[in-house]
């Protein structure tokens, strides 16, 4: 598979084989929000050349509070859809049932791993203003607690998720 | 004169076939790798799969693009 549609894959959760039908799928929803966001791009840069001179800050509120919009929009359009579509449910057969419970309890293990790493990093980052030594904040008790409070909610979220997406499949007619 | 068929007009055989050969719509989409929705699509008219899907379906039901495919009510 492409890299480009391996990212995809990932990003949006899907599960299963990637296929022609999915592939299309998807780059369908990928064209319609681009769509969109050439819409906004029009809208704000006449926005922009209307506003430029009488209200500075306004405009670059205005473009701040559309930037996120646009960013995070596009996103939650295309997961929608892959919701809808059911691309992230994992259809099996009846006997596989417990091995791919356990397949995704170990996925969740290394994910929540990533999760708790990723957020202790950043965690620690965001408090040196408060105390200046960032290997200090790392290893700080404090710090600790919360990442891992965190990424129990996180574990917990995902393998809700993952135990609800696992479908037993008999065929469709 | 042939008639391009419309989609959700088509007629396909392919879930005849592939019960006549006792397989599951799973074990039909592991064998020629795709998602089992897709041959659910595919059986119901609702997608129309590319050559290259075609001709894979119809090797794994052992059968030819003209019968797997061919509407004969439409096509003369």
């Amino acid at each position: 598979m492409k890299l480009h549609y391996r990212t995809l894959k990932h990003f949006f959760g899907l599960e299963g084989t990637f296929d022609e039908y999915r592939q299309n799928q998807l780059n369908k929803w990928i064209s319609q929000a681009f769509t969109w966001i050439q819409l906004y791009l029009l809208i704000m840069l006449i926005i922009a050349t209307t506003l430029q001179n009488s209200h500075p800050k306004l405009l670059i509120t205005l473009l701040m509070i559309g930037n996120v919009i646009v960013l995070i929009a596009p996103m939650v359009y295309i997961q929608r859809k892959v919701n809808q579509e059911n691309f992230n449910v994992i259809e099996i057969d009846a006997k596989n049932y417990n091995s791919t419970k356990q397949t995704l309890l170990k996925r969740t293990h290394f994910s929540t791993l990533l999760f708790f790493i990723v957020f202790h990093l950043i965690a620690s980052w965001q408090t040196l203003s408060s105390n200046g030594n960032f290997i200090a904040n790392i290893f700080s008790i404090k710090q600790i607690v919360t990442s891992l409070i965190a990424s129990i909610f996180f574990w917990i979220l995902i393998r809700l998720t993952s135990l609800r997406n696992i479908r037993v499949v008999v065929d469709e007619d | 004169m042939t008639k391009l068929a419309k989609e959700g007009d088509f007629i396909n055989r392919v879930k005849a076939f592939r019960q006549e050969k006792k397989l599951s719509q799973l074990a039909l989409a592991e064998a020629i790798g795709v998602a089992r929705q897709t041959i659910n699509l595919i059986e119901n008219n609702k997608y129309n799969p590319s050559l290259d899907l075609c001709i894979k379906l119809a090797e794994t039901l052992d059968t030819d693009l003209d019968t797997l495919f061919w509407d004969t009510r439409n096509h003369t």
